[in-house]
């Protein structure tokens, strides 16, 4: 008897991992003997789910079985159902993590409660805190073993939620360099496999990344866009550097155009263009 | 109201505190009487009635009949009406802008017409209007015309190419037939007696009427409509050499002649495109224009040319049909005015706010966590950068209520581009800007009569006085340095002087180029 509840558990255990989300009941009965009657398999369902192998989910109304791994429900084991509950609801944010605050709702649990609840699963290991670059207040739960997304993290650009400028800068110096030192227009795929060669950057970057470092070279006009016929006679899009000058634009050259009071400036004011001392300097510089 | 008061300082710096007075009570007033304006300005009716005379003969104050709302333009010098018509005079603000380009449109005269026609465009802009003969005359009462005869023909030449033209014709739009078929050559001469229109008692006919009105003054002015179609087509022309890098003197070559062509129909500033232009026209013209140069234009290089001016990143011509081809008028205006905007976006916010302004056009109305994201900004500095820029006005802010009771911690705030709002306060800084210099201008010009001793700057001839000063230095500057034994307070006040000069250079230079800024932003 002991053997066939093992050989079901394995048989349900095997069943329940083949889909991410689990599988229904009716799944799992298919897949047995026929022989197995619902007492048994009722039995069979419980052992697993007292020893945290089998997870219930409930999903359009339905309940469905999840298998979970071995070495993970040791780890589950002796958690007390609050727990199970808020590890469930960090598991579900997967890696865009849960605030603590929605946890709080979701869970319905008092905060000093939910607390110390995430304080035991943070020395389990099965949570860990992190923060967001587009919240830097909030703190945010997600599972111990997973990465925090992109979206989370801000890509590469990121460093300790901070945007790292220096990075930046340096990806930026070295691509439009080698943009102007090209004598012909060049793709992304290009200066990506340039700045990959330079090992400037330890982590990966991705085509993405490169084309939003050549977008804000385009916003600073120090680049432009163009779309070229390549060999196959596909359009492919293309960058080249580029200086426009800019006709009749003096207002910027002028002390007026730049002063940082010109809105406080008036013929009898205090600030007045007759006692200016910028319009004064500007003169001394320019004198010959 | 930057405009406003810019004007005032023109009208102060070309003709006195006194005209600028009564300006500033025109234009800030509007349209009004002779006695109200005596009323307004504080100042003697004589005093009144003789600056409103010049305002009148320099054309930056016009006179209507009260009830007809017809120009009065027989005798402008008598103020009190005509057979019982009662006059209103109006300040003609942006006529008194353009006098900051007169020194261009004299460069223009002297590019087109030579010297003499120089001295022409010259004559007509100190003097205001004046008859045709008064143009010849005053050219060779003060020397300034060698021949009356070459003189005579250019002027001619000038009125039939629109450089001159009959003064009001604007304003008269339907008897514009009857000017233009008014009598030309010697007839023009002639015209001024009222004998050679004996139709002048038919007061019946009041289309006839009119005209004659005209053809009895027939006093002429520098067309600035005219002018200013061609700085502006010469505008257009710096941004395609500025911006285009493939074969471009080539292609400069064929937009120069495809706006030569369209030149004289450009008469709508605000048209989205030009008139059509025939291939075949557009290679005579370049030929024409090259005729000095031993290089032959081949269909295949204008072709090329044409490709790269039609090419969808710049797009500054079109194709119509196989052969014509139009200029994109309104694409290159805004490219103008959005270049001239970013370059003082970029002096005065940085590399960083250009780039904020030009994602925010590019993304159209972003959130400001959306918009750090695509700057590759740190967070503080694109913020300070942000709220720097919405101070001077150049992103605007939208709230979005996300509920009905407008609670701002629930509401989504947009950032975007008023591209109208933006070009709006460019201008009025360039304005501002402009009138500062002026200030500045004039302060100088009063330290150094000052430092002369003598009232020097007579301000209703600016260009002879100036004239007159630089003789006075001449005088007296060169000539005690190379034969004298200057004392120290000479030299000192010496070193002044030019030092002072050299400061006015510098600020009408300034002007200059941003009277262009501001016909970038306003007149193209």
């Amino acid at each position: 008897m002991a053997t066939d509840i093992e050989k079901l558990e394995e048989i349900v255990l095997r069943v329940a991992s083949v889909e991410p989300y689990g599988v229904t009941d009716e799944e799992i009965r298919k897949n047995l003997p026929e022989n197995v009657s619902p007492n048994e398999r009722l039995q069979t369902y419980n052992n697993l789910l007292q020893r945290g192998r089998l997870q219930l989910k409930k999903l359009h109304g339905k309940l469905f079985y999840q298998a979970v791994e071995e070495h993970f429900a040791n780890k589950l084991q002796g958690l007390t159902a609050e727990e199970r509950l808020v590890y469930s609801h960090v598991e579900e944010a997967g890696n865009k993590g849960i605030w603590t605050r929605d946890l709080r709702n979701v869970s319905r649990l008092q905060q000093t409660q939910l607390t110390k609840i995430l304080k035991n699963l943070e020395l389990k290991k099965l949570v860990k805190p992190f923060k967001s670059v587009k919240s830097k207040n909030k703190k945010l739960y997600m599972p111990f073993d997973l990465e925090p997304s992109v979206d989370v993290t801000g890509g590469p650009w990121y460093c300790n939620q901070e945007f790292d400028a220096e990075f930046f800068d340096i990806l930026y110096k070295q691509s439009l360099r080698f943009i102007r030192g090209s004598s012909t227009a060049v793709t992304v795929g290009e200066v990506a496999n340039h700045i990959t060669s330079l090992g400037i950057s330890k982590e990966k970057l991705e085509i993405n990344d490169f084309e939003s470092l050549l977008q804000t070279m385009i916003y600073d006009g120090v680049i432009e866009k163009l779309s070229k016929r390549s060999e196959s006679g596909n359009s492919i899009v293309v960058y080249r550097s580029c200086r426009h000058t800019t006709p009749f634009a003096t207002l910027g050259e002028v002390p007026c155009g730049i002063c940082p009071v010109y809105k406080s400036c008036s013929i009898d004011g205090t600030i007045s263009p007759a006692n200016c001392i910028y319009l004064q300097k500007w003169e001394e510089s320019l004198e010959f | 109201m930057e405009k406003y008061l810019l004007s005032r300082e023109i009208i102060n710096f070309h003709f006195g505190e006194l005209y600028g007075q009564i300006f500033w009570s025109l234009s800030t007033y509007g349209t009004c009487g002779f006695k109200e304006l005596v009323k307004l300005s504080g100042v003697s009716a004589e005093k009144v009635k003789q600056a409103v005379a010049v305002l009148l003969q320099h054309n930056v104050v016009c006179a209507y009949e009260r009830d007809s709302g017809r120009v009065f333009m027989n005798k402008p010098w008598n103020l009190d009406g005509e057979e019982g018509v009662e006059v209103v005079f109006e300040a003609k603000v942006e006529e008194v802008l353009l006098r900051l380009r007169f020194p261009r449109f004299i460069q223009l005269a002297r590019e087109y017409y030579g010297e003499t026609g120089e001295v022409l465009c010259q004559i007509l802009l100190e003097r205001g209007l004046l008859s045709f003969e008064d143009v010849i005359q005053v050219g060779i009462t003060h020397g300034r015309l060698k021949s009356s005869a070459v003189a005579d023909s250019i002027l001619h030449k000038m009125i039939d190419d629109n450089f001159v033209c009959v003064a009001g014709c604007e304003y008269h739009e339907k008897n514009e037939k009857d000017i233009l078929a008014s009598p030309s050559g010697m007839k023009r001469k002639r015209s001024t007696s009222s004998d050679s229109f004996p139709g002048r008692e038919e007061d019946g006919v009041q289309n006839s009427s009119e005209s004659f009105r005209f053809a009895q003054l027939e006093l002429y002015r520098v067309s600035t409509n005219f002018l200013n179609r061609i700085l502006r087509h010469e505008a257009f022309l710096d941004l395609v050499v500025h911006t285009v890098r493939e074969n471009c003197r080539m292609v400069a070559n064929c937009f120069r002649a495809i706006l030569s062509l369209t030149r004289r129909e450009d008469e709508c500033f605000e048209s989205e495109q030009s008139l059509p232009v025939q291939r075949d026209a557009i290679l005579d013209e370049i030929r024409n224009q090259m005729a000095s140069s031993s290089e032959l234009v081949t269909v295949d290089q204008l072709n090329e040319a044409l490709n790269v001016l039609q090419d969808e990143r710049y797009n500054f011509i079109s194709g119509i049909g196989m052969s014509s081809f139009v200029v994109e008028i309104r694409k290159i205006r805004q490219l103008l005015k959005q270049r001239a905007t970013e370059h003082l976006i970029l002096k005065r916010h940085g590399a960083s706010g250009l780039r904020i302004y030009r994602l925010l056009l590019d993304k159209g109305a972003v959130e400001q966590r959306q918009l750090l994201e695509f700057a590759m900004l740190p967070g503080t500095t694109a913020r300070e950068k942000l709220y720097a820029m919405f101070r001077d006005g150049y992103v605007v802010v939208n709230e979005i209520p996300s509920s009905s009771d407008y609670k701002s911690s629930r509401s989504f705030f947009l950032w975007s581009v008023d591209m109208s709002h933006v070009f709006t306060n460019v201008l009025c800084h360039a304005y501002k800007a402009t009138m500062n210099m002026l200030i500045r201008l004039r302060t100088l010009h009063a330290e150094f009569t000052r430092l002369l001793g003598s009232n020097l700057y007579c301000v209703s001839e600016e260009l002879e006085a100036v004239s007159i000063q630089q003789e006075i230095l001449e005088r007296h500057l060169p000539g005690q340095t190379s034969n004298m034994n200057l004392s120290s307070a000479s030299l000192e006040l010496k070193e002044r002087l030019e030092k002072l000069q050299q400061r006015m250079g510098l600020y009408e230079v300034s002007i200059l180029r941003l009277d262009k800024n501001i016909m970038c932003l306003r007149d193209i």
